[in-house]
């Protein structure tokens, strides 16, 4: 069942402002990007290292504790690491990974 | 333009895809066409528009809008910080640039060698400018087609992960000193069984921020790399 009209409009406009709130934050804290705090240029150049891990690990936040799930997804993870490192071709290493998860998926 | 579109080509798959599963369960919901292009226009943001579902089911509260917008979206503040200087010269494209950021986008901006020879800023535009519209153009698919989908794409949304796992290894590779992407790594498996799905990522961000400053000793120890590395 949805929502009235007027309610979900009200739903959108709340996330979506509060999602541009968000975004906007830092950009207006630190207006001036020639004169950061040195806290902020360390993080800025640190963060999307540990950012990216996080994410990696986000991305497996869904999987449930049971041996199949878990060796599909470090199989198909583990694939796309060796790939990557060998062949350093983004396409084949994305493409190949979805490919084997597709794979294991349905034959497992 | 044409620079910038190989390095969104795993987006243009993970957001389509994604988009499409969106727009499906929205149209499930009874919800048209007009608001699946409405969100991806205004709210941009995968895991928060299919939470947006959940909202837009139930009775209206506007309270847990606020509240899980909060928790959701958290970490887009702190990839700000990393983004300041190169959004800094867009003037009146800045606040679209702003409203672009996501998991993905971010980690392009971040991660992507931009040769000299390429304009930087038409580079940057084109990569937030794609990437919305592949999410745009997945979630308005998804909700004409409705549940009317032609072929099993089970297990197609782990193009995403690959990406994040491919950049992870591109600034492993980069890199001399691995703590960043450790820290990165261990505090959200951590805070992942503790604090539960829909938490732990905004738990983790500050975890993070805490051990980067507590480390950062150790992290800046002979010299820093990190700028020139990605």
């Amino acid at each position: 069942m949805r929502l009235p009209f007027n309610e979900s409009v009200a739903v959108v406009a709340i996330v979506a402002g509060l999602t541009y709130l968000i975004r906007l934050l830092p950009f207006t804290i630190f207006r001036n990007a020639q004169q950061l705090p040195p806290a902020i240029v360390y993080l800025g150049k640190v963060l999307p290292f540990a950012v990216i891990a996080m994410l990696v690990v986000f991305c497996f936040k869904d999987i449930t504790l049971n041996v199949r799930e878990i060796g599909i997804h470090l199989a198909a993870a583990l694939f796309v690491v060796v790939v990557h490192r060998r062949f350093h071709n983004m396409l084949l290493s994305i493409g190949g990974g979805t490919a084997v998860y597709m794979i294991l998926l349905r034959i497992v | 333009m044409r620079y910038a579109f190989p390095f969104t080509v795993p987006i243009l798959l993970g957001y389509g895809f994604m988009g499409m599963a969106f727009g499906i369960l929205l149209s499930k919901l009874g919800y048209g066409v007009p608001w699946a292009v409405l969100m991806a226009v205004t709210i941009f943001g995968g895991s928060m528009q299919f939470v947006a579902l959940g909202l837009l089911s139930m009775s209206y509260d506007p309270l847990a809008c606020v509240m899980l917008t909060l928790t959701v979206n958290c970490r887009y503040m702190f990839y700000g910080i990393s983004l300041l200087d190169k959004y800094g010269d867009f003037r009146w494209l800045k606040p679209y640039m702003i409203h672009t950021i996501t998991d993905e986008t971010y980690s392009i901006q971040c991660t992507a060698r931009i040769l000299p020879d390429i304009d930087e800023k038409a580079f940057r535009l084109a990569v937030a400018g794609l990437n919305h519209l592949y999410w745009i153009g997945g979630c308005t698919i998804g909700a004409l087609l409705g549940d009317r989908i032609p072929f099993d794409t089970t297990g197609i949304d782990f193009t995403m992960t690959a990406l994040f796992i491919v950049i992870a290894v591109d600034q492993w590779q980069s890199v001399k000193r691995h703590l960043p992407a450790v820290i990165g790594f261990i505090v959200p498996l951590i805070c992942l069984p503790i604090f539960g799905r829909a938490y732990f990522v905004a738990v983790s961000m500050v975890g993070i921020i805490v051990a980067l400053f507590i480390f950062k000793p150790q992290i800046q120890k002979g010299g820093d790399d990190y700028e020139t590395a990605v």
